[in-house]
């Protein structure tokens, strides 16, 4: 057997040299600088990473609040249209309302100047040389009367339709003008910024809707394959989904009063007046050849009218917008080690085990420091003036307190979710 | 000539040797995040001024745009620093077609021709284009030469800037002549026809 070569010499040579390393400081300076360099980029990292979720979560608030405060503008705008429609629309029924009931009365005045001129012809011989004259005018404004009734049963023909264009169109312009200003402001798609969180969000607004956690993947990838960056948190109120019973909340209504409501009579009183009094004059024609040339123009020859008119008032809509998740600076969230390992678990596995290994498995990996995303809340509603007759149209937009849909709004003075 | 160890080796000079070092690497580190979160700050800043000036261009009625002395006076600690520029604001039309058929983008990039119509995309930024002697602090830090190194001109990271679109709120369409002219605007835009 060869003799070992390590003899107690050598020992004491090892142990002096062990001492000397312990007790030399030199470069234990640098080795402090190295890691309070260390140190201070790490604080400075997570204070970059703070940054960047305060900018996030106003980027958000921002793009909402633009969001809502533009649908209340569309949503003022297109009731603002309709107060000026239902103006006109007034103004055109008081119009000719007014002619109507001159013609009417012109025509009864026209039999009462037929009898007035028999009367002067018995007893004076002279009705035809004085009075026909005045009669002759009262029969030619007698014979406008059913072509006013054309004219007014023409012109609601034509605005109806263009009214209820705008009450169906309004909610829907009203929505992608929305998107164009949360896009426009730095909003991630809805779908991109709920992300899997859809029942947390759904849950932190009160929604309740079970099911929803297993296919909220699923429903957020449909959902950020489409470019919507807001969205109205209850769209079939907005009028979105049912626009034949919601729409703009504005409705056509039956109303009562003239010039809204012109009554029959007044046509059939001018009309019998008319048939009595113009019918033996030859130039201006009779009323009954008027009234045959309106019916050829598609008059319905019936006198008179009974209007609807548009009247209403859109609610409060509560939008939400929102930033998706992102991947904090440099990407040290990937790092296992930075994620709370306990709930790994290959480290449950290893801190059941006495003899603890060192972890072989790769020390990156999707984790979870991240830059949460955030989904914020706007709330707004138009004020002025609701859609009446005839009114002003003074509707504007403008931001409320937050409001959460349902059948008794709740109402939240801050509001914001992260995940 | 026989070069000897010293077993007993001196230490005096490496304490401070080494303080020069590390001091002046942590001092680097520090000066380059107070930089870093000072324009991270401002960052911050430039996008809650960006939200003032577009709302602000928005509800003022005639399209008037926010001066950089009120983002100065309201947003910032420093003046002078800031530009307030308008941006191209996102149109219906630009980013619906998927779900609008074309012919009908049209109909939603409703207006009423005038300036005040709306909408309005604004981009305010803080910070300098270049660092020169008039540089105010801290851009003017990056002026400083080391010897034997190039320029310290950091020109990407000299400015910061936000931008935020509001509509033309102010801009209700009250008047009926306004109401006829939105009327026109959209038959005729419907009328002519879209070119490929």
């Amino acid at each position: 057997m060869e003799p070992s070569k390590f003899n107690l010499s050598d020992g004491f040579k090892l142990l002096a040299r062990v001492e000397a390393l312990r007790s030399d400081q030199r470069g234990s300076l640098t080795l402090l600088a190295g890691m309070m360099v260390f140190l201070v980029t790490i604080f400075g990292v997570l204070a970059f990473d703070t940054n960047m979720a305060i900018y996030n979560r106003i980027v958000a608030q921002n793009a909402v609040d633009s969001a809502a405060d533009s649908a209340a503008l569309w949503e003022a705008r297109g009731c603002n249209m309709l107060q000026n429609l239902n103006n006109l629309h007034y103004t055109i029924d008081l119009g000719l309302g007014i002619a109507e009931d001159a013609a009417a009365a012109a025509c009864i005045v026209s039999a009462a100047l037929l009898a007035a001129e028999l009367v002067a012809d018995a007893f004076f011989g002279a009705g035809e040389a004085t009075i026909r004259p005045a009669r002759m005018i009262t029969c030619t404004v007698c014979d406008t009367m059913p072509f006013i009734d054309l004219a007014q049963q023409l012109f609601y023909a034509m605005i109806m339709p263009v009214e209820q264009a705008i009450v169906d169109a309004t909610p829907y312009i009203a929505f992608a003008n929305a998107n164009a200003c949360a896009r426009g402001s730095g909003a991630d798609t809805v779908g991109d910024a709920i992300g899997g969180a859809l029942s947390t969000v759904l849950s932190s607004i009160g929604v309740s809707m079970p099911g929803v956690s297993g296919i909220s993947s699923a429903i957020s990838s449909v959902l950020g394959a489409i470019p919507i960056y807001a969205v109205p948190l209850d769209p079939n109120d907005f009028g979105l989904l049912d626009p034949e019973d919601k729409g703009l909340y504005v409705k056509k209504k039956d109303n009562n009063g003239w010039p809204l409501d012109q009554p029959e009579w007044v046509g059939i009183a001018g009309d019998v007046g008319g048939y009595i009094g113009c019918e033996d004059l030859g130039a201006p024609p009779p009323l009954e050849e008027a009234e045959e040339d309106a019916k050829s123009l598609d008059w319905d020859g019936t006198y008179g009218w009974d209007d609807q008119y548009f009247f209403g008032w859109p609610g409060f809509s509560t939008w939400i917008a929102g930033k998706k998740q992102q991947d904090e600076l440099l990407g040290l969230g990937n790092l296992v080690w930075l994620n709370g390992g306990m709930k790994n678990s290959d480290y449950l596995q290893n801190a059941d085990q006495v003899s603890k290994t060192m972890w072989t498995g790769s020390v990156t990996g999707k984790g979870n420091l991240q830059i949460p995303g955030y989904v914020a809340i706007a709330s707004s509603q138009i004020q002025g003036t609701p859609v009446i007759c005839h009114g002003a149209a003074d509707a504007k937009g403008t931001l409320i307190k937050v409001y959460l849909p349902g059948s008794s709004p709740t109402s939240v003075e801050d509001y914001f979710i992260y995940h | 000539m026989k070069i000897s160890r010293n077993p007993r080796r001196r230490c005096a000079g490496q304490f401070m040797a080494e303080a020069c070092i590390g001091l002046a690497l942590m001092s680097f580190v520090w000066i380059i995040l107070t930089y870093s979160l000072f324009m991270a700050n401002n960052d911050i800043r430039t996008e809650m001024a960006a939200r003032y000036a577009a709302w602000y261009q928005g509800a003022n009625g005639n399209g008037t745009m926010a001066t950089t002395n009120q983002m100065d006076q309201y947003f910032f600690y420093q003046t002078g620093l800031s530009t307030v520029k308008p941006g191209t604001p996102e149109q219906v039309s630009s980013f619906f077609p998927p779900v609008i058929p074309s012919g009908l983008t049209k109909l939603f990039d409703l207006s009423d021709g005038t300036k005040a119509n709306g909408p309005f995309k604004v981009s305010v930024s803080f910070g300098v284009s270049s660092v020169d002697s008039s540089s105010p602090f801290p851009f003017d830090l990056l002026n400083t030469h080391v010897p034997f190194m190039p320029d310290s001109n950091i020109t990407n990271a000299l400015s910061v800037q936000s931008s935020c679109q509001w509509d033309g709120v102010a801009d209700t369409w009250t008047d009926s002549d306004t109401v006829l002219k939105v009327i026109w605007n959209m038959l005729t835009s419907l009328a002519t026809p879209t070119p490929k």
